[in-house]
């Protein structure tokens, strides 16, 4: 027998349902965000910071958090992105932007899209542009837009 | 923890001859492939390693769960502790530090550390996409270079001299450097030029901005004291380790200045007894995978002030035949097997303080820094390399 030595590339596809759980805090914050419009994080009484999304617990001193606050669905650029090339997973078409706005009341940065990002550099004011139709998803924000 | 408990040597270093594809070996070929020619450098069988430490990146960039479950044999890890690890990005880096302590816990005499990646088995993209929060994140930071994107115009908004040329010049040099290494991935010179008009991927960052996906691996032997007097007549030292973690998106998180890069580095100097850092070290490795980082990683790890980088890099003192290089192989930007990358910039260092380093050797390095970031820029490792074991 021929001894065989050329080398090959199999090609596959691997595709995975998965169903999330969200959790108490993630789980509230969407449902706040369906059900309100309403932008919601929690407070830590020791720390006194507010996060947004929140979490279970503070990252800091690991209180277990309950004071539910509503934060404003405006707020401050802290950085931001144009992305001018598609990548797998992309929620829009290139170009839009990417930012992390510190929203007012907020003590974290919230990452999400800026659909237009012409204007906008660190330190504009931006302002959530809400779905009509929302299910219970971060993106029942559309994206952000520049507060004129 | 202070110092380790005994002394950690490097008694060999090994890399695969990396590429955008090799299709020439399977996964476990390309690993066996840095962990024999570490040996070899050794002057050991691999039969011969105490223990074995794995590291490579998300398994879905190679679509196999489990993959150390094919290293056993590909290794010799037959009957032997091996244990994979993963810390994002500094993946390989994490893995070298636990080869240390399994050295200085006195359990063990000789330990492999081996990273990898196959990045071309899958989609890297595709792979670092799911790296984020399902819940409310996946949407907003596909890939790396957004989030890169992100922290350099950050550091842009802070110190608004830096453009965008200040960054260029950093590809340009590591592609450079890179010319003069012969394991580099990526061996084509750049010109400021073209890497200015390179197409942008994410704003401030053009595509020569970032680094390549690579497929290779890399493995370093360390041994206890005894087994390097032996074995090697010009091992290296490792002088200190540290590494820290940090939250992502937390209240005065700071991407530009990470607190958990700082507290790493305060550690790491302390350990060492390195009270000025760019007179005290020689070089350094630092993980640049997108060219800003290089002034935001020298201003984090002590070497410039805060916004001063800029007057290290434009003097000429961070080039390869400058006073204190970083980068000579080229770095991240020229070489990108994930999984390995912070495992090249331990090797690069050994080399480097062993004077072997070939074509890239700069004369006369004690010791050397290397430094490698991960996950939403929230890990962090170090290690100090040096010629002599440390004072003490
Ligand atoms: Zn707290």
């Amino acid at each position: 027998m021929k001894r065989v030595v050329e080398a090959r590339t199999l090609k596959a596809k691997i595709e995975c349902p998965y169903r999330w759980s969200t959790g108490r805090a993630i789980g509230s914050f969407l449902t706040e965000l369906r059900d309100g419009r309403r932008i919601v994080g929690l407070r830590c009484d020791r720390c006194g910071k507010t996060i947004v999304p929140p979490q279970d617990y503070c990252i800091y001193c690991a209180d277990e958090l309950d004071e539910w606050v509503e934060v404003s669905d405006q707020g401050e650029v802290t950085t931001f992105t144009e992305v001018k090339m598609d990548f797998p997973n992309s929620p829009l078409e290139p170009p839009f932007a990417y930012i992390v706005v510190k929203l007012d009341g907020a003590d974290t940065g919230l990452a999400h899209l800026a659909r237009n990002p012409e204007g906008i550099v660190v330190g504009s004011r931006v302002r959530a542009v809400w779905k009509e139709l929302r299910e219970g998803s971060i993106r029942d924000i559309d994206y952000f837009e520049l507060v004129k | 923890m202070d110092r380790l408990n005994r002394n950690v040597a490097i008694i060999g270093t090994g890399q695969t001859d990396h590429a955008s594809r090799r299709d020439d070996v399977n996964l476990p070929g390309l690993v066996r492939e840095a962990a024999l020619r570490c040996a070899q450098d050794a002057g050991i069988s691999l039969g011969e390693v105490d223990a074995f430490v794995l590291g490579s990146a998300p398994e879905v960039f190679e679509g196999v769960n489990q993959p150390e479950q094919w290293l056993v044999e590909a290794l010799g890890g037959q009957f032997k502790p091996m244990m994979r690890l993963h810390t994002g990005g500094t993946v390989g880096a994490s893995t070298g530090i636990c080869a240390c302590f399994h050295i200085a816990s006195g359990l063990y005499d000789k330990v492999m550390a081996v990273s990898y990646e196959k990045l071309s088995d899958g989609v890297a993209q595709y792979g670092l996409s799911l790296c984020y929060d399902p819940l409310w994140g996946r949407d907003f930071a596909a890939g790396a270079p957004a989030l890169a994107a992100l922290q350099a115009r950050e550091y842009m908004a802070r110190f608004p001299y830096i453009t965008e040329e200040h960054f260029a010049r950093v590809a340009v040099k590591d592609r450079a450097n890179a010319m003069l290494n012969k394991y580099a991935h990526v061996k084509k010179e750049l010109t400021l030029e073209e890497v200015m008009s390179s197409a942008y991927v994410s704003t401030p960052l053009k595509m020569h901005d970032c680094c390549p996906t690579t497929d290779g691996a890399a493995a370093i032997l360390f041994s206890s004291e005894e087994v390097a007097r032996k074995k090697s007549d010009n091992p290296a030292w490792v002088h200190a380790v540290s590494t820290c973690a940090e939250g992502a998106y937390y209240p005065g998180m700071d991407i530009v200045r990470p607190r958990a890069l700082l507290k790493a580095t305060r550690e790491l100097y302390d350990r060492a007894g390195i009270s000025e850092p760019l007179k005290d070290l020689d070089m350094a490795e630092l993980y640049c995978a997108f060219s800003p980082q290089e002034y935001i990683w020298l201003e984090a790890v002590g070497l410039a002030e805060e916004g001063r980088a800029v007057d290290l890099i434009e003097s000429g003192k961070t080039a390869i035949n400058g006073e204190f290089p970083i980068n000579p192989s080229g770095g991240v930007l020229s070489t990108n097997p994930i999984g390995a990358s912070a495992l090249i910039r331990q090797v690069e260092c050994a080399l480097q303080v062993t004077g072997r380093a070939g074509e890239h050797q700069v004369p006369g390095v004690k010791k050397a820094l290397a430094h490698s970031w991960g996950g939403w820029l929230q890990f962090y490792s170090l290690m100090i390399v040096g010629s002599e074991p440390p004072a003490g």
